[in-house]
């Protein structure tokens, strides 16, 4: 792996009516590691994952991407930069067919404009067979092409974190940032969603997770960051910091199982 | 200074006929969480049920407010019996509910001009006719009764909000719909009591109305939508605040009718409104919300 | 698969009917298709606004009397042929409902609902006090109607046909604006206003497209008014005409070719059925209380079963 640095979070503080959810947060990610963000409840995990995706402006800090400061560019703009996600609470959309929601996803890379869509001509057939091919293939890759005229209620709810994976990736993103893709997964979901994490890697593409499955991280992060109180406390890979005492304290002192980092 | 003093009583009465309806529809929201576009067609069944039994039954005034205000109430639980509470089982989209009550409007309006016809009209004369002398100003007795009534009423309300159990379920359930019913507050029974209250409030400002405005089955329209503007400007979600726009947007309608030609009235409360919606859209009083992702 | 077939060649015998149907029926009847399909053209504007955007307008009559302003002040002021001015009606229009559109930034649901009837009133207030430009309450009269040659489409039969044409161009418009990235962002947009910058769809672009696009059709059915009937008064733009094109594009459940039929059915049942004209709002409204009812409950029962 080359050492170059993809995204860089500096000094990030984030607060809410006074409450301090990120407190002068400092995490670096390379590229094409999978980098998991670990910590109990409450730790200020998705706020950072927010600030990073643009749905909050931080009080302080800059975030970095590809050499770039993206700290006040709107969300769309860093999604067209390189930066996609999914949802901890999965935001599909009932209205249209699982196709059309990963299709979605390739907003960013299409142009074609709302004359050329009612007359057909210019852009507009090139980019939609684009579009769709590529919606095709990703799903070939991530095993959903039979589900792909389906409705996303009739999905069950490990297939619906895949398909919002595969609306993430069609994105052609640099970086994709899962939160919490295994919550709800039974075993055997939890198995394939590790081929697909390994599998988008393969893709060059860098992965950010937060996730509390910790066997899960184990197996498929190179590097691990903790968070507590919206501060980092540990950093490194997953075994230097689950034997880190002040990481163990911090999930033993939350009451969350005593297993859960070992 | 006499015109000054008669701009705002007048401005405060009519104020008050749109910061009460404005305080109904709150209240709704607060505790069954939709808007009620049907409001100011509320207002408008009120009186001319005032009307039927007043003027054309010829019963006492006392009594026929009280029938009146009996009705609306009725009116309310049917309709939150029949329509709405379905509608929150059923768990409908916010649009569906919002054209539920859109169609609710229309059958109203469509129902009172089928009863009672289009031309307008008036019982001005429940109150005394004679203006009074005040301050060096002509106000008329029902100004005076429009004030003191609603002053009546939302002191009332607020002792009822504050010190009585039916207060504490409403505001529990206006803040947190899952928990109030955890907490063993009969969510359906809250909603369904605020209904008769939103609606009694909208009644009392319609038998009040009967004494400054011409009744015709339209006229909930621009009372409708002067209450929402009231709600706005007020800061949405907040009861004091929709009182408090109410007799904001009566007062300034009152001085730009002065001005103005009386045609512009109506436009003046929505440039009001569309100013407060793009630079305060949390109104005077700020009710606090949050989305999360 | 065969059902979309047997759907498809249902809609084809209906739209071949309604090309025959105005031979058959009164030179009256004719013209009250004629304003049904002009209805038609400004719920199909509201499918996409509110059906596929979800942004709730109730003032959408205003960008209709816009339109037909637009077009009358025009053709009556200057030597424009009247087929500029029905364009010209389209742009005005839409020209207002992207301005109606900005405040939509911050807004939804009830609030934009609430800003779409202000400016409704505020647009019906200049019309009758801005009696220069328009005439005021007794209107402008003296509209030229569009004319190829020794077709006058002031005459219902031929207006007919053109409206026909210009309605089933603006129903392939919106179902290809549904297929297409513009229309997914909308569908997300609707859905999710919070998670849609994330997916890369700008919200505030999304939202403007759909305001001009439907105040576009609005504008452009209000010059085709205009211009053919020669004579517009600011009465005949009335705030239950809004809420009858949103219930009409909700009862069609937004679908484009179904909200086409569905207005220029409504629009003509009153006079079909004269003597039920004094309550036909009335029934009009339990039908839709009925219809929320029910789509609301085969919601509810979709999602128990799965």
């Amino acid at each position: 792996m080359d050492k170059k640095i993809i995204l860089k979070a500096q000094n990030i503080t984030k607060k809410f009516s006074g409450l301090v959810a990120v407190n002068k947060m400092n995490v670096e990610i390379y590229d094409g590691e999978r980098h998991a963000i670990i910590g109990p409840n409450g730790s200020g995990k998705t706020t950072f994952i927010n600030v990073i995706t643009g749905f909050y402006t931080p009080e302080e800090g800059q975030v970095i991407f590809d050499g770039q400061d993206i700290t006040l560019d709107k969300s769309y703009d860093r999604t067209k930069k390189g930066i996609s996600r999914t949802f901890q609470n999965i935001r599909l959309f009932d209205d249209m067919s699982i196709e059309e929601n990963i299709a979605l996803g390739m907003h960013v890379n299409s142009d074609y404009n709302l004359l050329e869509t009612i007359l057909h001509v210019g852009r507009y057939k090139k980019q939609e067979k684009e579009i769709f091919d590529y919606v095709h293939k990703v799903s070939e890759d991530l095993k959903i092409k039979d589900i792909l005229k389906q409705n996303v209620s009739e999905l069950p709810y490990g297939k619906r974190r895949i398909v919002e994976i595969a609306r993430g990736l069609v994105a052609k993103p640099k970086i994709i940032l899962l939160d919490e893709p295994a919550a709800g997964m039974n075993n055997k979901e939890v198995l394939e969603l590790a081929d697909i994490i390994r599998y988008i890697s393969d893709s060059k593409i860098t992965v950010i997770l937060i996730e509390h499955n910790m066997d899960f991280v184990k197996d498929i992060s190179n590097t691990v960051t903790v968070m507590e109180s919206g501060a980092k406390i540990a950093e490194g890979d997953f075994d230097t910091v689950s034997s880190n005492p002040q990481v163990i304290e911090a999930y033993l002192g939350k009451g969350v199982k005593r297993n859960a980092v070992n | 200074m006499d015109i000054i003093v008669q701009v705002l009583f007048g401005g405060v009465s009519i104020g008050l006929i749109y910061g009460l309806p404005a305080l109904g529809i709150v209240l709704l929201f607060n505790t069954a969480g939709f808007f009620n576009l049907a409001q100011g067609e509320f207002l408008a069944l009120s009186t001319y049920v005032l009307y039927q039994v007043y003027v054309l039954w010829k019963i006492p005034l006392l009594l026929s407010v009280v029938i009146t205000v009996g009705v609306m109430i009725a009116a309310g639980l049917f309709v939150n019996l029949v329509l709405f509470t379905p509608l929150r089982k059923f768990n409908a989209k916010e649009l569906y509910i919002l054209i539920a009550t859109i169609a609710l409007s229309i059958f109203m309006k469509n129902f009172m001009r089928l009863i009672w016809k289009s031309k307008p009209l008036n019982i001005m004369t429940i109150f005394p006719q004679k203006p009074l002398k005040l301050l060096g100003a002509n106000v008329m007795p029902s100004v005076l009764w429009i004030l003191g009534i609603s002053l009546v009423l939302i002191f009332l309300l607020y002792i009822l909000s504050q010190k009585s159990k039916l207060g504490t379920g409403m505001r529990a359930a206006s803040e947190h719909k899952e928990a109030a019913s955890l907490m063993g507050i009969a969510v359906d029974k809250v909603i369904g009591l605020s209904f008769a209250i939103s609606l009694a409030i909208t009644a009392v400002a319609g038998i009040l109305s009967t004494s400054v405005l011409y009744m015709i089955p339209e006229m909930g329209d621009s009372i409708s939508t002067k209450a929402f503007a009231a709600t706005v400007i007020g800061g949405f979600g907040n009861p004091v605040g929709a009182i408090v726009g109410g007799i904001i947007l009566g007062v300034i309608e009152t001085i730009a009718s002065m001005i103005l030609p009386a045609s512009y009235k109506n436009a003046i409360t929505f440039l009001l409104l569309i100013a407060f919606l793009l630079f305060k859209p949390t109104g005077i009083f700020k009710t606090s919300s949050n989305k999360k992702v | 698969m065969i059902k979309n077939r047997w759907k498809n060649i249902i809609v084809y015998i209906m739209l071949l009917a309604m090309l025959i149907v105005p031979l058959i029926i009164n030179k009256y009847m004719v013209m009250v298709l004629d304003l049904g399909l002009l209805v038609a053209i400004v719920v199909l504007g509201m499918v996409v606004l509110v059906g596929f955007t979800g942004q709730l307008s109730l003032g959408q009559v205003a960008y209709y009397a816009i339109g037909s302003y637009a077009a009358g002040i025009l053709c009556t002021r200057f030597p424009i042929s009247p087929w500029i001015g029905i364009l010209f009606a389209g742009f005005v229009g839409m020209l207002f409902g992207i301005l109606v559109g900005i405040p939509a930034f911050n807004l939804n649901g009830p609030f934009l609902a609430i800003i779409t009837i202000g400016f409704f009133e505020i647009v019906k207030i200049l019309l009758i006090n801005l009696q220069d430009l328009t005439g005021g309450p007794f209107g402008l009269m003296g509209i030229p109607s569009l004319k190829i040659g020794p077709i006058d489409f002031s005459q219902p039969l031929p207006f007919f046909y053109l409206v026909m044409f210009i309605m089933i161009l603006v129903i392939v418009s919106v179902i290809r604006v549904r297929k297409s990235r513009i229309g997914r962002a909308m569908i997300s947009v609707m859905n999710d206003e919070v998670a849609s910058p994330m997916l890369g769809v700008n919200v505030r672009k999304v939202k403007l497209v759909s305001f001009g696009f439907s105040a576009f059709l609005a504008g452009l059915a209000g010059g085709l008014y205009a211009v053919f009937t020669g004579y517009i008064v600011p009465d005949a733009y009335t705030f239950s005409e809004s809420a009858l094109y949103l219930s009409m594009s909700v009862v069609s459940g937004f679908n484009a070719i179904l909200a086409s039929v569905v207005a220029v059915f409504l629009n003509m049942l009153p006079e079909a059925l004269r003597a039920l004209k004094e309550y036909y709002l009335l029934f009009f409204s339990i039908a839709l209380l009925i219809f929320v009812m029910l789509s609301a409950w085969k919601q509810y029962k979709s999602n128990n079963e799965n």
